[in-house]
């Protein structure tokens, strides 16, 4: 048998397989951390460090320690990074190029911290596709310069607007029609003035009256008399009969002019009613505005929980499931190197398959550390058909500080296509402390919340919804104001409340709605209030929209009153005129005629004198004979 | 090569026993017949570092069936595509496809399957043919090789003065 042994075979044997490991084990740090570094950076757009890669061998895995994951978008802040990862693999898999990975324990993980150093990649790392998402970079900076503007403006309006500020930013009809209006004025004002300035004044008319009287009345006393009256006459009526078409254009002047303008004020009157009435309804303060209170206090709260779980959804999606689809089997070409037939097992092996991810995730306030959600993501790999299992992920938070208990449970099931990735969310007895309303000075004092979710992804649709039921809420206000007093008040009757949040439509620009019977329940007890501010902000917005009215309207109705007296003296004007130019010239024959006829009228006038004075002397004498004869009878 | 080949003369022609020559030979055919980078070559590597067999002849001779098994590969294909997928042999495969060692050693894969079960079928008879041919080779062809004019020949060559400072 000795003769059969060859003793040097075995220690050469033991000596180069001895060779080979240590070769792998002293080699396969350094490769795997310069793998890690390369790829990740590629993939993450940003530096990927690694402090240190060793091999283990009870049980065989790899150790990573101090890996830091920059935020490509800002450079100075890790996206995410952990002190200790130990990844348990399987090594007769291996042999078969498959890496099975029973578990990795991740410690010390952290999101968002600081950078000592840019983890911006060097330029000469950037490809022209790096910088083409740089610029997107920049361009979601200014996105996010946006957003935050948009959430500063958000913050602004969770204020309630005074009238000015409302008058301020909304296009007033008061405005638009009272330039209008200040436009007309100014050009009918201006051509009325020069009409009128064209008409003949009082001095004029008088003067007219004088020439009138001293061309009519006296005798004739020559034909040569008669014809330079005569000129001078029809000298004076022709002035006249100018002066009349005058007066005549400026009363047309006057009345077009007053007929615009009345128009024009009649509109600009009813514009501070309308605007009024666009404004109330615009910023309405009934049970509607309410309604919308829950979404203007914890709108932007909700919507910010929104993004950021979004945000990490899409970074961490990739690596735990793949949506490229299996490429079909070729059964009827036979490699050279043969086939693999695979039977039925429990153990399937895709070709990456991390079976159990357990890290720790710090919770954590601006204020406080809440403690730690234990994180388990089960079959991780992408190739969830080989296996039959979809990725699962289990987090679970016990004894956290202010939190009875949490759970989150998601199935990534991409086992069929399209791929639905579903999650369940459900938060026990929260306690919410001293969160800032951020309107009126109001202040959630304390509640407990509850909080279910469900969410499913399909095909990059997302439906999701999310009831939060308040409990044992206690409001307060700092502010004085009345509103915030009554506001006050009114939330003091509130011990329970929901918000119920949906979001539907594409992942990306989701339709989201929340709603709340937080207002049906505010309706009622700030019903009242609300018509009380609305009467008081009615009154100011009146008030300011009539100030703006007067502001345009002007000496209006100082012109139109200078208008119409103008119009009245224009009239009597005209009458004078009009009697004036009726009067003519008799001829001398005419002066001849009346002669006569004035001396027959005058020797009638005097017989009929006569013919009375006989009459009454006759009459007296009868009354005398009368008188006498009734003596005699006595 | 030269030196290899000169190593496989001198076994043949020194005092090793024809059961090692025949035992690398045999090992050979294994190392040869089937895919290189399989876990049950390293036990043949294994074997024949520790067993006292002619490393030389195991060289020359894996070289030899690793051009054969070109020949022999589609037939083997086709054997471990018939084995694996036979209903009879079913549940032996699902047994053995639940370990880990066993997927290992790539047993589902149809030219594994197929030039392994070629390579110990033959295993014996090549054994048994290359121990009888080393013996026949020793006990006639031998002497009646010295005798030739080409031996003669040859043993004047660069390659017989290779293969004498080898055999020293």
């Amino acid at each position: 048998m000795k003769r059969w042994i060859r003793w040097s075979g075995l220690a050469g044997f033991i000596v180069i397989s001895a060779i080979l490991v240590l070769g792998w084990i002293f080699a396969a740090g350094p490769i795997i951390k310069y793998s890690i570094e390369t790829f990740g950076s590629q993939a993450a757009k940003a530096k990927v460090e690694v402090e240190n890669i060793s091999l283990t061998f009870a049980p065989f895995g790899i150790e990573i320690q101090g890996l830091q994951v920059a935020n490509a978008e800002k450079p100075m802040e890790n996206l995410v990074q952990f002190e200790r990862a130990v990844a348990d693999i399987e090594l007769l898999p291996l042999l078969l190029g498959k890496g099975i990975i029973n578990e990795v324990a991740l410690t010390g993980m952290a999101f968002s911290t600081a950078r000592k150093t840019s983890g911006a990649l060097d330029k000469t790392e950037v490809s022209p596709t790096d910088s083409q998402d740089g610029d997107a970079a920049g361009d979601s900076n200014k996105s996010t310069e946006v957003a935050e503007s948009k959430t500063d403006t958000a913050k602004e309006g969770q204020a309630l607007p005074t009238a000015d500020e409302l008058l301020a930013r909304e296009p007033l009809l008061t405005e638009q029609r009272g330039k209008a209006f200040k436009q007309s004025f100014d050009s009918i004002k201006a051509e009325s003035d020069k009409a009128i300035a064209a008409l003949p004044d009082a001095k004029a008319l008088t003067s007219y009256e004088d020439d009138f009287n001293r061309i009519t009345s006296g005798r004739f006393d020559s034909i040569k008399d008669f014809q330079q009256r005569k000129k001078e006459f029809d000298g004076l009526k022709k002035r006249i009969q100018q002066d009349k078409k005058a007066i005549d254009k400026a009363k047309k002047v006057l009345a077009a002019g007053k007929k615009d303008l009345q128009g024009q004020w009649s509109g600009l009157q009813s514009a501070p009613s309308e605007d009024f009435n666009n404004l109330k309804g615009k910023y309405k303060l009934d049970a509607g505005g309410v309604a919308n209170l829950s979404r203007l206090l914890l709108g932007d709260q909700v919507g910010e929980w929104s993004e950021e779980g979004l945000y990490w959804y899409e970074k961490i999606r990739p690596f735990l499931i793949s949506d490229e689809e299996a490429a079909p089997e070729e059964a009827e070409y036979v490699s050279p190197e043969g086939r693999f037939v695979h039977f039925a097992t429990d153990r399937p092996l895709p070709d990456i398959l991390i079976r159990e991810v357990k890290l720790a995730l710090q919770l954590a306030t601006s204020e406080t550390e809440l403690g730690d959600v234990a994180v388990t993501v089960y079959d991780i790999t992408h190739q969830q058909e080989v296996i039959g299992r979809p990725t699962r992920i289990i987090a679970k938070g016990n004894g956290l500080k202010d939190i009875k208990s949490l759970r989150l449970n998601g199935i990534l099931d991409h086992r069929q296509s399209p791929g639905k990735d579903s999650f369940d969310l459900n938060i026990q007895g929260m306690i919410l402390k001293n969160y800032d309303v951020g309107a009126m000075g109001l202040k959630l004092n304390h509640s407990q919340i509850d909080v279910t979710g469900q969410a499913e992804l399909i095909d990059g649709i997302i439906a999701a919804q999310s009831v939060a039921q308040f409990t044992q809420a206690k409001f307060s206000s700092k502010d004085r104001t009345q509103v915030a007093v009554e506001m006050s008040k009114a939330l003091a009757k509130v011990k329970s409340f929901d918000i119920k949040a949906s979001a539907k439509g594409e992942l990306t620009s989701p339709k989201v709605s929340i709603s709340s019977d937080l207002d049906s329940q505010l309706n009622s007890a700030f019903n009242q209030r609300l018509k009380e501010k609305q009467k008081e902000l009615e009154k100011q917005l009146e008030k300011k929209l009539n100030d703006k009215l007067l502001s345009y309207a002007g000496g209006y109705k100082d012109q139109l009153k200078a208008m119409n007296l103008a119009n009245g003296s224009l009239a009597d004007k005209q009458k004078k005129l009009k009697k004036l130019a009726k009067t003519e010239l008799s001829s001398l024959e005419d002066q001849k005629k009346a002669d006569a006829k004035r001396k027959i009228e005058e020797e009638k006038r005097k017989a009929q004198a006569k013919a009375k004075a006989a009459a009454d002397k006759k009459r007296k004498q009868l009354e005398k004979e009368a008188k006498e004869r009734f003596k005699k009878l006595f | 090569m030269i030196a290899m080949l000169a190593k496989l003369l001198k076994a043949l022609n020194s005092d090793s026993a024809p059961s090692q020559i025949a035992l690398a030979f045999a090992l050979a055919l294994i190392v040869g017949l089937t895919p290189l980078f399989s876990l049950h070559n390293i036990l043949i590597l294994f074997i024949a570092c520790i067993v006292r067999i002619n490393f030389g002849a195991f060289l020359l001779g894996t070289l030899f069936f690793s051009g054969l098994a070109y020949l022999i590969d589609p037939a083997a294909i086709s054997l471990g595509e018939s084995l694996l997928n036979n209903v009879s042999y079913q549940t032996l495969w699902t047994d053995l496809y639940q370990s880990d060692f066993w997927r290992a050693t790539r047993f589902n894969n149809t030219l594994v399957m197929g030039s392994l079960i070629i390579a110990l079928i033959a295993f014996i008879p090549v054994l048994l043919v290359s121990l009888w041919l080393i013996s026949a080779y020793r006990k006639k062809l031998m002497v009646w090789v010295d005798k030739l004019k080409i031996t003669k020949v040859l043993k004047a060559s660069k390659f017989y003065k290779v293969y004498q400072a080898l055999a020293e």
